[in-house]
């Protein structure tokens, strides 16, 4: 009985949370509208409480550890004034979000050209409510998940991306959420709103990160719209600490004859759980989504893939790929949903387990559930250890099995990162993967 | 179109041909269920002291699960809810104890039974297949019984093997599925009134496959049976399971238990031809399927292997799954599904590798027609000393008609490094090419579609035995008739 109450008190210690930073002023000239809408998240999530273990969307992944530790929200956190901890374009286009605040110090949003606008979402919000509330909140349905809910309600600091119509900008655009180390654990609510207008074309680089000891909560929501013809190249990256829980929630809504390449790449981190969420809502829309996830001991990697079909002639294709070592816990739950009068679907959905150790676990579950007939459904999943009969070929072509192994394990892992566009991106990502692989490797000898 | 359109409509028009009632004379308990029913139920059939405890246990925990809302419904059917209190839990032709021989049965139950096309009569020895005749709640004929005896192989009536071989019945029931497995399981511990038992001896080959057929025939009824097969080292059986209804515009129960064991290097080869009433095509009627299946190859090199075709009930929901125990057992899953009309089937299967070298195959296909929903659902559980474990999956799904729906749901479970698993699963409709190829051929579209759809549960169609085999492909065009659009 005492858990319980110490449950539900601690859902309305984040309640109390929002009286306190309205009354601090934190959300000060935003609309009332949206002081509205927080109330009504706030209240859906201390309706639905935290997501438990019975519930099936949550069997494997089990939040007990976070409700246990109290959050502090700092009404905003320090200033962040160290150097640059994080990869970068040196004119590269950027927004940097340290310990919930804008980091404009570290950001860059000079030479921006026309029609690109990257910009606080908190700001937005103040200076054009009309604007900002035409998208925010528009994907993000926060009525039945609570992890949206509270992060609707609290949410201070976050970016909001625009690409106007026909504007073409590959840069990319880089959005970094930097956590440092402090004393008390911190709940943080990274909010990203992306709107990319009809035939316009972006790349752009959603980067999570946590420095040293640091241990916090990020509670994170991206919402991303795509107009007609538009497409974009989003890849989500994860360098969370492994004292850290990460709950993402990423919203993409695409209309007609848009496409939308999404690739997450979760390289640490103590609890990650990604609920990504695709609907192809207008014909000739197109999703790729990609993920690469690498757990070692200590991480739980959680990817809950979501795409729905929900007109006819829209495609997608899913591919996941994890690598597990030491005590290493990789889940994968992907869902493809075709609704009735979508026909004409081309579907097709890849989950691969490379399980580098015993003790390492691994639950793929890739579903389908289709209610028309005219369609090209199709999904795989594999779990195994690398394949000695290729080991053994390249041994004998004089390879050293060390090496060997780190060749096989690049390539398959490589599969994910080489379908980003972006030259530099990949590169970055194909360096941090290698540099994990070996770090992983001498850890396990 | 509109030509087609008609063919399906004729196919789909066509009815159940099994859906007829015997008028039979018969004792049925009044509905309702609590402790004095099980009491009676046991005390009906002179059951051991251990028995009627077992049961009572069983009855007290499914009470417990009822309050405590334990039904499971996570299952994607949607159904009424089961009024547990309305149905009548023991209903038993008329005319017992069990006869010796055929000619002390009742003769129109014999009808039945020919209506059936089940050959109960020892005249059609040629069958080569000994069959034990389930009728609403009990026995009422096993055939081949001397052949069988002289091979050791005891192959007799449930209750028949309590009076008998209270020992065994003692040892294994419930050891696979005890009573507190599931809703359903713990209800049928508690009420089973009858089904078959099986018991091959030491390093025997059973001579003949072996079948049962289940007939629910009174109204109002449950149907628990309870299947106990036990393959011992070395042995090896076949064996064969039926089943049809009456049609009804109420919807019945039938809730059973199986349970198969088998030890060091013995197989145990289970079949399935599921056809209860699956319901008018409006949806109404039909029986509630609901029923739980499970294996234990226990012994090293033992092999278990489930092959199902369902065509019939309204709602299935079950999962024949095999618990790979011994080192280098195997266990497997062959599987066709369909579902017409307003059918719904949630079926898969459970592969739980515990053993060294342990292999695992799932070869699944449902099929949905009119506005079926059909749904596979499935584990495969790799433990950490599952070394070199091997599961193979493959789940493919056939639409035939818009308004129907296909699921899959896999779920995969690995803790150890070297296990290897993987599943394909497709989902996909007739492809106007492939029709239009065997039009072209000259082939009625009817019969294109059948040869697409027999050609597509092939992989499984040629795993049973040859009687079933043929059956079920009949059964396939029966049950597609009129779904062709």
């Amino acid at each position: 009985m005492t858990v319980t109450t110490n449950k539900s008190s601690g859902i309305k210690a984040y309640g109390r949370h929002l009286d306190r930073l309205q009354k601090k002023g934190v959300f000060a000239g935003q609309p009332e509208e949206y002081a509205d809408v927080r109330h009504a998240a706030m209240a859906a999530f201390t309706k639905h409480g935290f997501p438990h273990r019975k519930q099936e969307e949550w069997r494997n992944t089990s939040l007990a550890a976070l409700q246990e530790t109290e959050y502090l929200l700092p009404e905003a956190g320090e200033h962040f004034t160290g150097k640059t901890p994080f990869y970068h374009w040196a004119d590269g286009t950027r927004i940097v979000i340290a310990n919930g605040r804008v980091a404009a110090g570290l950001s860059n949003l000079e030479g921006l050209p026309r029609g690109v606008r990257v910009e606080s979402l908190a700001d937005a919000l103040s200076s054009q409510p009309e604007r900002t509330l035409n998208y925010l909140s528009k994907a993000a349905n926060y009525a039945s998940r609570p992890l949206i809910a509270l992060n609707t309600a609290l949410w201070s600091a976050g970016v909001f991306v625009e690409i106007s119509a026909g504007v073409t900008f590959t840069g990319p655009i880089q959005i970094i959420y930097l956590q440092t180390s402090i004393d008390q654990p911190v709940l943080s609510l990274p909010r990203t709103l992306v709107v990319a207008g009809e035939n316009s074309q972006v790349t752009i680089l959603e980067q999570h990160m946590g420095q040293g000891e640091a241990t916090y909560w990020a509670d994170s929501v991206t919402e991303i719209l795509l107009d007609r013809n538009a497409s974009m190249d989003y890849i989500l990256l994860q360098q969370e600490t492994p004292g850290s829980f990460q709950t993402h929630a990423l919203q993409a809504e695409l209309t007609g004859d848009s496409s939308l390449s999404l690739h997450t790449v979760t390289l640490g981190g103590g609890l990650v759980r990604n609920d990504t969420s695709v609907r192809l809502a207008g014909e000739g829309a197109e999703a790729y989504l990609g993920g690469l996830y690498l757990a070692g001991s200590g991480a739980h990697v959680d990817n809950h893939t979501k795409i729905e079909h929900a007109v006819p002639n829209t495609s997608s294709r899913e591919v996941y790929k994890g690598i597990l070592d030491g005590h290493g816990h990789g889940i994968f739950n992907g869902l493809v949903v075709v609704q009735p009068e979508a026909q004409q679907i081309n579907a097709d959905q890849r989950n691969n387990n490379l399980m580098l150790s015993d003790d390492a676990l691994v639950h793929s579950n890739p579903q389908l559930e289709i209610y028309a007939d005219d369609v090209k459904c199709s999904h795989g999943s594999t779990v195994g250890r690398v394949d000695d009969e290729s080991l053994f070929y390249l041994r004998t072509r004089g390879i050293d099995e060390e090496s060997a192994l780190r060749l096989m394990i690049n390539g398959y892992a490589g599969e994910v990162t080489s379908r980003i566009g972006h030259e530099g991106i990949r590169e970055h990502l194909d360096q941090l993967a290698q540099s994990w692989i070996d770090g992983e490797d001498t850890a396990s000898e | 179109m509109t030509s087609d359109q008609q063919t399906i409509d004729q196919l789909t028009s066509q009815e159940y041909k099994y859906g007829f009632v015997t008028d039979i004379e018969q004792e049925t308990l009044p509905p309702g269920l609590d402790e004095e029913v099980v009491r009676l139920i046991s005390a009906r059939k002179n059951e051991p002291r251990f028995l009627l405890e077992w049961r009572l246990r069983a009855y007290r925990h499914w009470v417990q699960l009822a309050e405590q809302g334990a039904e499971p419904h996570w299952a994607k059917a949607k159904y009424d809810p089961i009024d547990y209190q309305d149905i009548s839990y023991y209903s038993a032709p008329k005319d017992h104890p069990r006869p010796g021989s055929l000619d002390e049965v009742d003769p129109k139950l014999l009808e039945t039974y020919s209506k059936l096309g089940i050959p109960l009569e020892e005249q059609k020895r040629l069958a080569g297949v000994a069959v034990d005749a389930i009728f609403d709640s009990v026995s009422v004929a096993t055939t081949f019984k001397e052949a069988l005896a002289d091979a050791g192989v005891i192959f007799c009536p449930f209750s028949e093997a309590v009076e008998k071989y209270p020992e065994l019945v003692e040892r294994y029931l419930g050891s696979v599925i005890p009573h507190t497995d599931n809703f359903f399981a713990a209800l049928n511990s508690a009420v089973f009134s009858d089904g078959s038992f099986v018991y091959i001896p030491k390093g025997v080959r059973c001579p003949m496959e072996l079948s049962t057929y289940f007939r629910i025939n009174a109204a109002k009824t449950g149907q628990f049976e309870r299947t106990l097969i036990i393959a011992d080292d070395d042995s090896f059986v076949s064996y064969l399971e039926g089943c049809t209804a009456p049609m009804r515009d109420e919807n019945q129960l039938h809730a059973a238990v199986v349970e198969l064991i088998a030890l060091d290097n013995a197989e145990i080869k289970y079949s399935t031809v599921q056809n209860w009433y699956p319901g008018d095509e409006n949806g109404v009627g039909g029986i509630y399927n609901f029923v739980t299946k499970r294996g234990a190859c226990r012994g090293v090199n033992s092999k278990i292997s489930w092959t199902q075709v369902e065509t019939g009930s309204a709602v299935t929901w079950k999962y024949p799954s095999c618990i790979l125990q011994g080192d280098n057992s195997i266990g497997e899953f062959y599987s066709v599904a369909m579902t017409n009309n307003y059918q719904q089937a949630d079926t898969g299967s459970k592969m739980i590798h515990i053993g060294a070298n342990t292999r695992s195959t799932i070869i699944s296909k449902g099929i949905s027609a009119g506005f079926g929903q059909n749904t596979y659902r499935g584990q495969v559980k790799i433990m950490p000393g599952a070394v070199n474990a091997r599961n193979y999956s493959q789940c493919d799904s056939l639409l035939v008609g818009d308004r129907c729906g296909a699921h899959t749901f896999p779920y995969i479970d690995v803790r150890n490094s070297s296990a290897q698993m993987e599943h394909e699963a497709s989902t996909s409709s007739i492809g106007e090419d492939q029709i239009f190829y065997c039009r072209q051929r000259g082939l009625a579209i009817e019969d294109a579609v059948s040869l697409i759809v027999n050609g597509f549960c092939k992989d499984v169609f040629r795993k049973l035995p040859m009687e079933f085999a043929v059956e079920a492909q009949k059964l396939m065009e029966v049950s597609l008739e009129g779904a062709v659009g």
